[in-house]
């Protein structure tokens, strides 16, 4: 017997979704195990139920160029950034790009534990013994974490990541806890 | 809810490609990068330094999603340059557009919006051409993977139903692909196709007596 899979319901008032979605959990239940109509759209949808998780487990070849394939598209486009001067002695002259020294900063804030350096915006009016702004931070802090003792360590690691990987005095560091992730 | 479900030990291995299946669950599924300090870090976080310029943080994204970006446009698009091309494009449009994301957590979910996007609009522009690589489409099953009876068939069939799934509109596809093949909600499923759960159910059933009629020889 076949039935009319287009149609919203099967003539004993079943839907084909419901059928579907029976095959996906194998557990039939009493009327459709005994219901005429039932058993022939079982019968009509279950080799395409098979069909589909057997192409969905498939293995696909994903191309292991892929991502140094973007990435070749992207570097190019990347706007120079800002850069802020490290002292250094006459004559010679040091600068750093605000973006590199964001990385270091936000790896500073990494290793802290517990604590995960979201956005970093550092400006030249950030740096030096006069610094009329403050360095601002986000980060996300470990469930369980006291955000206090957490941001006053965050503060201490990228201070001192600052003076010694790039030269830098920071001036005030503003912090603010956006997130809080799991354990 | 994202899960982590798979690892790419192809790539560990040095292997030219990398290989990734799926099977039938209940969300979309990130991929897994390599080393110990990309995975601790989660979508929100690479999100907000890649948008600061960061572009460790998105290649650690593009690294985490490529499988699944990928296989995506490969079964909506059903040939493998156009898939790469697809997935290469839909990475660097997220790139240019990270400023748009709201909720950095959902990057997933906008990532494969638009995947779909793309992989729909080649689907739509490319010229007409069998959409069946030749030697998929004329191989006997059993030529093609010798074994047991039962797998034979059951290769023949996912052979069928691919060939099947070309008979779809390229929504319909995208329905059976996202829910059927990848195992997203409806819920996710319509937030990426911006349409509601109603109208991907109602894709879903009409494709479906439509599959199953060119499956007819295996009743």
């Amino acid at each position: 017997m076949a039935v009319n899979l287009a149609g919203d319901r099967l003539p004993c008032g079943h839907r084909v979704d419901q059928l579907w979605a029976c095959l996906g959990s194998g557990a039939p239940d009493e009327h459709v195990r005994a219901c005429e109509y039932c058993q022939a759209a079982l019968a009509m949808i279950r080799p395409l139920r098979t069909a589909t998780s057997e192409l969905a487990a498939q293995p696909v070849r994903v191309p292991a160029d892929l991502p140094r394939r973007v990435m070749a598209v992207i570097g190019p486009r990347i706007p120079p950034a800002p850069r802020i001067a490290v002292p250094v002695a006459a004559p010679d002259r040091l600068a750093i790009s605000v973006r590199a020294a964001a990385m270091v900063l936000r790896a500073a804030g990494d290793s802290v534990e517990g604590v995960r350096a979201r956005s970093c915006r550092l400006t030249p009016a950030a740096v030096g013994p006069n610094a009329s702004a403050g360095l601002k931070l986000t980060i996300s802090v470990r469930y369980g974490l006291p955000a206090l003792s957490a941001a006053r360590a965050v503060r201490r690691a990228v201070r001192a990541a600052a003076r010694a990987q790039l030269g830098l005095t920071l001036g005030p560091i503003d912090i603010e806890v956006v997130d809080i992730h799991a354990a | 809810m994202l899960r982590a479900r798979q690892t790419d030990g192809a790539a560990a291995a040095g292997a030219a490609l990398y290989v990734a299946s799926s099977a039938h669950t209940e969300g979309p599924s990130p991929d897994r990068e390599r080393g110990p300090a990309a995975t601790a870090l989660d979508d929100a976080t690479l999100v907000v330094r890649a948008r600061e310029g960061d572009v460790t943080a998105f290649e650690t994204l593009v690294r985490r999603y490529r499988v699944t970006v990928y296989r995506i446009a490969a079964r909506i698009l059903t040939d493998p340059p156009a898939a790469a091309d697809t997935a290469q494009e839909a990475f660097i449009t997220a790139w240019r557009r990270l400023h748009e994301i709201k909720a950095e957590q959902a990057f997933a979910a906008w990532l494969y919006r638009i995947t779909v996007t793309r992989a729909l609009s080649a689907m739509r522009s490319r010229a007409v051409r069998p959409l069946v690589p030749l030697d998929e489409e004329t191989t006997p099953a059993l030529d093609r993977a010798p074994g047991p009876e039962e797998r034979a068939l059951a290769d023949g069939l996912a052979a069928a139903l691919r060939r099947a799934l070309n008979h779809l509109t390229p929504e319909q596809r995208a329905c059976w692909v996202l829910r059927e093949m990848e195992g997203m909600s409806y819920e996710e499923v319509a937030s990426i196709l911006h349409t509601t759960p109603g109208a991907v159910r109602g894709r879903l059933h009409r494709a479906r007596p439509l599959l199953a009629q060119e499956l007819r020889p295996w009743r």
